[in-house]
């Protein structure tokens, strides 16, 4: 942007571009301008980065308990807990919150992630105080009006019943459900149509009155703002926020299922088979974090560099898509290859990926390979930080897993120190080929012998359980 | 609210002697640039027989040149730290490279290349081919309003070619051929036929100097044959049924709409925000809230305003069981009351902000502040929109709004396809869904 005729602006860099060190390569180390951080005394972490590019402002308000934290009879709870928490407080109705955001061409939204609830908001700088006194009336004083609940619960059953016209959702849940049989990552975080409408005021205001305090909670203000200032008005408007207890005990560690197990969920008008196959895998503050991120990019995260996706998508042509993840979370989430195929091709691309991903256990990365992934990571870094939203959720992250404080300085140089024989040992250590939970949204009928054939040529090692599961 | 004036956005513009466009603009908040080529095809330039041939042309691009193997170009642009995509819609094709700065030369390398010795073969349209029908069925066959979409299309158009989806007809996928792809290629592949934009932490002397160095050699072509389709006004009320396996009831409507050119445009974006944007909004509040409908949402244009004249599309999902007849006649009634009435004075000052507010925050990206450049150069004829859209919102007027509305929001004015459920047998027994 060269001009902004008649708004305050200051050309001050987002990133300084500083010439490349050592090993990380040549797209220039990231490093924040200088951040405020204040801790309240009840305990509120508040976060303030001056970016003066456009008049805009992004604000997070993050409550450090997410779907994790949900009962194992309440699945959907803490999402639930988070809309309501836009939907009334003594001094504003539902209608009002929403009149107020949009009159001033602001946006505010509830997410739920597994580890954490966020309020976020976008705005136009010169509103960053107002937006400030509302987000702090909404969290400490929400109230939670039955009919607004009564309302949500409508809405939130015929969003689960739409939802199962989209195959990829469902295999999405159904994966989570067969590899966490029991336990909350097993549950679909926006509830189910038992959990939905059991769910009361009660259960809300509990877990609001337990989770929404300041001391478990982080405020990251991101934008065209003056830090000192907006501390003070931080101060002012969350002051009397109660701190809260001092540490929620959540959910065990998963365990991992001990065997392979194929489910096929039918849907015989589908024209394509939605594939989810994968195992459990790493908590985000796992220390081989790094190296995993190189191997998965190189197995199927990397898109057209990965191996995946070229012996299956380019050499095969058995898909338009592929790509494998760690969701790695407060506690280890899934590792997950997801794909979709013609129901022909459904056994193909399952033993491809199990040999493809052996191959990778065994020999390791090319070293050409190994560079260019690590070259992404490394020079694609700044691509994080190129909007205030993008630069609050890197500080969330940070915050939210405990990363520590040099995290975002140190991310390239580490990431550039990984080697080949790290990769091939994380590689070994996290990929596993012979316990897969896989679940197939298919025409069952088509699809069920070839796999239970697949299943006896003992390229599970064991051979697994394949099951028909119904839809609906 | 205090007025402010609004952004300016400081394009730059050269040719070459090609023709080829270059529209830049520096800023240098953050080490990152986004380069990209609009190349002035789409599904419009299509003919039957011949749907989605863009599309599939976009796939085959990444199938190497001379001097790089297929796919080789997503790697090095990985490897670089940087991302690389590429679009089609019924009105561009533009492939984009989202680089760190001081890379911006490697994306000028690859999209030369590919611009003047693009190595394609039978062997990589056979398999692109499969992964294109595969496309379309996750895609499109295979998703809630899909098909419908698709059937209301082609009942709201006679004679334009926006009455095909951008991926094509399955018939049509099937018979391409790699003649076909290279004539494609020829034709409209061309310097004077794409506008190249870059956005971010680069010096545009210096980028205009490297463009010469890599494209100035690539020679012009004649001009593709233009577009000379256009639709006769609409004489009543279409109407359409499409049966599928689907949880709940719904509709697809499409009403006749003038291109991103019209001096109405600004109205129609007003009509939309009002209608669906924020929890404030009037189908927010009448529908979604209350869960008289699942989902509802308005779309105008084709992914933006669009050359040709085309449509303000208006999709709803129905409660599981819910009664679609109705449910339509409300949203009817919803849309005329704006159409007829207009909006409060309150109203039109919020919805003015929320436009202009996100605007503002879709400026944060170099990414989306180059689609904006390169697709009003495209779309409109003139990047130039970029900086005169605040103005152009402010100045809409309740009387505006009622004018453009009355005139677009008629019922012979629309095609409206119906998704009424069936069971998987009766779903099977229409025969296989391509």
């Amino acid at each position: 942007m060269s001009e902004l005729k008649g708004l305050r602006m200051k050309p001050t860099p987002m990133l300084l571009l500083q010439s490349a060190r050592g090993e990380a390569g040549a797209g220039g180390l990231v490093k924040l301008p200088p951040l405020q951080k204040a801790d309240l005394p009840n305990g509120l972490r508040v976060i303030v980065v001056e970016s003066h590019d456009l008049p805009t402002v992004a604000i997070n308000l993050t409550i450090k308990s997410g779907s994790g934290a949900n009962p194992p009879e309440r699945p959907g709870l803490a999402g639930m807990t988070a809309e309501m928490v836009l939907l009334g407080s003594p001094s504003r109705s539902a209608e009002q919150i929403a009149e107020e955001v949009d009159s001033l061409g602001a946006t505010l939204t509830s997410i739920s992630t597994w580890d954490c609830s966020s309020l976020t908001s976008t705005a136009l700088s010169s509103d960053t105080g107002r937006m400030l006194d509302f987000l702090s009336d909404l969290a400490q004083n929400a109230s939670f009006p039955r009919k607004e609940l009564d309302l949500l619960k409508q809405r939130r059953l015929n969003e689960l019943k739409t939802k199962l016209d989209n195959p990829s959702i469902v295999a999405n849940e159904r994966f989570a459900e067969v590899l966490f049989p029991e336990h909350p990552y097993g549950h679909p975080p926006d509830g189910t149509a038992a959990s939905v409408p059991a769910t009361t005021r009660e259960d809300l205001t509990a877990f609001h009155a337990s989770h929404y305090t300041a001391g478990n909670a982080i405020l990251i203000i991101v934008g065209d703002v003056a830090p000192a200032k907006i501390i003070d008005r931080v101060r002012i408007a969350f002051e009397k926020w109660q701190k809260g207890k001092p540490s929620l005990a959540g959910p065990e560690a998963p365990v991992s299922p001990r065997e392979t197990r194929i489910v096929l969920v039918d849907r015989s008008d589908l024209t394509q088979t939605q594939i989810r196959m994968g195992h459990l895998g790493i908590a985000r503050n796992n220390p081989d974090w790094f190296p995993l991120q190189v191997a998965n990019y190189i197995l199927g995260g990397g898109g057209f560099s990965s191996r995946l996706l070229d012996r299956i998508r380019v050499q095969k042509g058995y898909t338009y898509g592929l790509n494998s993840s760690f969701s790695a979370r407060m506690l280890p989430g899934p590792f997950v290859i997801s794909t979709f195929t013609p129901h022909e091709t459904v056994p193909e691309v399952i033993e491809e990926s199990i040999l493809v991903e052996r191959e990778f256990q065994e020999r390791g990365p090319e070293p050409r390979e190994l560079e260019e992934a690590k070259s992404f990571f490394v020079s694609g870094y700044p691509r994080s930080f190129e909007t205030p939203a993008g630069i609050a959720s890197a500080l969330l992250e940070v915050e939210l897993y405990g990363l520590g404080d040099r995290h975002i300085e140190t991310y390239q140089n580490r990431m550039a120190a990984v080697t080949a024989d790290l990769v091939r040992c994380v590689a070994r250590e996290y990929f596993d080929t012979k316990r897969l939970s896989i679940v197939c949204v298919t025409k069952a009928d088509e699809v069920r012998e070839r796999l239970e054939k697949l299943n006896r040529t003992g390229i599970f090692g064991e051979p697994g359980r394949v099951e028909v599961s119904a839809f609906f | 609210m205090e007025p402010r004036s609004p952004v300016v956005f400081d394009v730059r513009e050269h040719r070459l002697d090609n023709g080829l466009r270059i529209l830049t603009l520096e800023d240098h908040s953050a080490p990152l640039v986004s380069f990209q080529i609009h190349y002035a095809v789409g599904s419009r330039n299509e003919r039957p027989g011949l749907t989605g041939i863009s599309h599939l042309f976009e796939h085959m691009m990444f199938k190497g040149t001379d001097r790089r193997p297929p796919e080789q170009i997503a790697r090095e642009v990985q490897a670089s730290g940087g991302t690389l995509n590429a679009f089609t819609t019924t009105d561009n094709t533009s492939y984009f490279e989202n680089l760190p700065a001081g890379k911006v030369e490697l994306a000028m390398d690859i999209e030369s290349d590919r611009m003047a010795h693009l190595r394609i073969d039978e062997a990589n349209l056979k398999t692109e081919r499969e992964v294109v029908r595969n496309e379309r069925r996750v895609s499109l066959v295979n998703t809630p309003v899909g098909l419908a979409e698709e059937l209301m299309l082609s009942l709201l158009f006679d004679s334009h070619p926006y009455r095909w989806p951008v991926v094509g007809w399955d018939s049509d996928l099937k018979q391409i051929s790699l003649q076909d792809c290279m004539d494609y290629f020829r034709i409209h592949y061309a310097p004077n036929n794409a506008t190249v934009v870059i956005v971010g932490d680069f010096k545009t002397e210096g980028a205009v100097v490297l463009m010469r160095n890599h494209f100035g050699e690539i020679p012009s072509q004649p001009a593709p044959p233009p577009v000379v389709s256009y639709e006769r006004p609409q004489r009543g009320e279409k109407r359409g049924i499409l049966k599928k396996v689907a949880q709940a009831p719904g509709f697809v409507a499409g009403f006749h709409a003038p291109g991103w050119k019209d001096p109405d445009w600004p109205a129609i974006d007003l009509i939309e925000t009002a209608l669906t944007t924020g929890r404030s909004s009037r189908f927010y509040k009448t529908f979604l809230k209350p869960g008289r409908v699942s989902a509802i949402s308005v779309a105008s244009g084709l992914f933006f305003g669009t050359i040709d004249p085309s449509l303000v599309q208006v999709s709803v999902i129905a409660p599981p069981g819910g009664d679609i007849a109705a449910i339509e006649k409300e949203v009817w009634r919803e849309v005329d009351k704006l159409a007829w009435e207009g909006l409060t004075q309150e109203e039109l000052a919020k919805v003015k902000k929320q436009r202009e507010a996100s605007f503002y925050l879709q400026a944060e990206s170099n990414f989306f502040k180059g689609v904006q450049i390169g697709l009003r150069q495209i779309r409109q004829g003139s990047w130039r929109g970029m900086n005169t859209q605040v103005d152009l919102w402010r100045k809409v007027t309740n009387d505006d709004l009622k004018r453009v509305g009355s005139r677009i929001f008629r019922t012979d004015n629309r095609a409206v396809v119906t998704i009424q459920p069936v069971s998987t047998e009766e779903w099977e027994s229409f025969g296989p869904a391509e």
